[in-house]
């Protein structure tokens, strides 16, 4: 079967970055590392080509982390120089109330294990039960198992830093 | 606990675990499984309820995912975005070329050297590009810019782009041109490396990865790049002469490919010419971009900048996209 990059890139860009995104916190830098990834599939053309992207993705993200950040403390020092940050086009506070959400959502990620997070990722990434299975070294059977617990535990780690803004912000205005 | 349930048949079967619902709620059960589920949650009025949950706590899980997502890929004003790959890629001649170039082994045909001209004494021709605007002059567009900038309020610029009328008008009565230094390259028979020379870039050295509407503000709405493509990404470092900065536009092909248009001053173009030779990418003949002008209204200097399509595409693909599509403004 020929390999069909275009139609790889097609269907999974948007997940790679997104993917790699959850991983990096950083939006440039996913998309570069995207990039990277296309770029070593149209090398080794693989076989299974959707699975392979994200097992990429996944090394890559995983070397990133390693290198990242003594990089990443250079590159903000940079970013925050020279180039006059014109006002938003966005309302700001709407901004801001993402930027939160976002952070919220990234906390709430982190109390998970390793495992969890992934077969979470990868599946909201769009792969097959087999298929994170394949990656991750889990039984397929376990996929279910380990799927159901990571929604649980990212749902409740949210929902208990939302009440606990909520609580804040009482306080706050008592 | 196990209820009674007048309507469960074969009695023993106790309720649907937890990740049997996910997995239902997933697709993800095979054809036998998915059965004996589905015949399961007829029956029980306690596994239905689980199953609402599993869908519910699926649904939130997703929601919260999707506000942990990048911006979305940022596209050229101009562009139309259905011609965005996602909602269905109009092959162009071009892209045609790409899928060619995939489908016989890409790295052989990829070797095509920037600017063998056979003997190495001549410097690679400068082409004027075709879409390079009547701007060299600086006459009736540069005007109509000068317009757009103060209705956007924006007398700064506005201050600036006269300026520059006034400096180009003069150098073009008593031209004083710096003469770019071209490179002169072979790179024939070097081993090809994948790389994205954008993220091999430094940020040591002066890069600086910027949005495209910030981009299009810095260089002052002169930003070279292929019109009809997705930017994925833009690194700008400031000029060392002044003027607007080198850009480095990473776009992508609808086949995921990336390829890179870069602009800049002549002698700052070099540079980049040198890192794309060393990562084995080729790059399309250098064409003239709008200049800048420098210096003081007595001296007026007009710097020649350059601008390149850069890729892992044969020469003449590249040449090809610059002369259909390149956008200087
Ligand atoms: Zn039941």
């Amino acid at each position: 079967m020929a390999f069909d990059l275009e139609g790889l890139y097609r269907s999974s860009y948007d997940a790679v970055v997104r993917f790699l995104y959850r991983k990096v916190w950083d939006a440039d830098r996913a998309e570069d590392l995207a990039q990277e990834v296309f770029m070593r599939a149209m090398h080794h053309q693989p076989e299974k080509p959707r699975s392979w992207v994200f097992a990429v993705a996944a090394n890559i993200a995983r070397d990133e982390a390693r290198s990242a950040i003594r990089r990443r403390k250079h590159l903000t020092l940079l970013t925050h120089e020279p180039i006059a940050h014109p006002a938003p086009l966005s309302d700001v506070s709407e901004d801001l109330e993402r930027q939160e959400q976002e952070a919220e959502v990234k906390r709430a990620l982190a109390t998970l294990s390793p495992r969890d997070r992934e077969v979470l990722l990868l599946w909201d990434a769009g792969l097959a039960y087999p298929e994170i299975a394949a990656q991750t070294g889990l039984a397929v059977g376990a996929v279910g198992t380990t799927l159901a617990r990571a929604r649980k535990r990212l749902v409740l780690a949210h929902d208990r830093m939302e009440s606990l803004r909520e609580e804040q912000r009482a306080a706050a205005s008592a | 606990m196990t209820a009674w349930n007048p309507f469960v048949r074969s009695s023993v079967r106790p309720h649907l675990p937890e990740e049997e619902l996910h997995g239902f709620a997933d697709s993800a059960l095979s054809p036998a499984q998915r059965a004996e589920v589905a015949e399961h949650l007829l029956a029980c009025l306690i596994c239905r309820a689980g199953l609402a949950e599993a869908e519910a706590l699926r649904a939130r899980a997703s929601a919260l995912l999707e506000l942990a997502a990048p911006p979305r890929a940022i596209v050229p004003p101009q562009v139309n975005r259905r011609q965005r790959p996602r909602g269905g890629p109009r092959l162009g001649r071009m892209a045609a070329a790409a899928v060619l170039v995939v489908g016989t082994g890409a790295f052989t045909l990829l070797q095509v050297p920037f600017g063998t001209t056979g003997s190495s004494a001549l410097p690679p021709r400068l082409a004027t590009a075709s879409v390079a605007p009547a701007l060299l002059a600086g006459s009736t567009q540069e005007i109509a810019v000068t317009s757009e900038f103060l209705a956007d309020q924006d007398l700064a610029r506005a201050l600036r782009s006269t300026r520059t009328l006034t400096l180009a008008s003069r150098a073009a009565m008593t031209p004083r041109v710096v003469t770019p230094m071209l490179p002169v390259t072979n790179v024939s028979g070097r081993p090809l490396r994948a790389v994205d020379p954008m993220t091999a870039v430094d940020p040591a050295d002066g890069w600086v990865s910027t949005p495209w509407a910030e981009a299009r503000r810095a260089t002052r709405g002169a930003i070279a790049h292929l019109a009809g493509y997705p930017v994925g990404a833009v690194r700008l470092r400031e000029s060392s002469r002044g003027g607007r900065p080198t850009a480095m536009v990473r776009q992508l092909l609808p086949d995921g490919r990336a390829f890179w248009v870069i602009e800049g001053a002549a002698e700052e173009i070099q540079g980049l010419t040198q890192l794309f030779e060393a990562s084995g990418i080729s790059m399309s003949t250098l064409l003239r971009a709008r200049p800048d002008y420098l210096g003081t209204d007595e001296a007026p200097i007009r710097t020649i900048r350059m601008v390149a399509v850069a890729s892992y595409l044969p020469v003449d693909s590249l040449n090809a996209m610059a002369a259909d599509r390149l956008r200087l403004e």
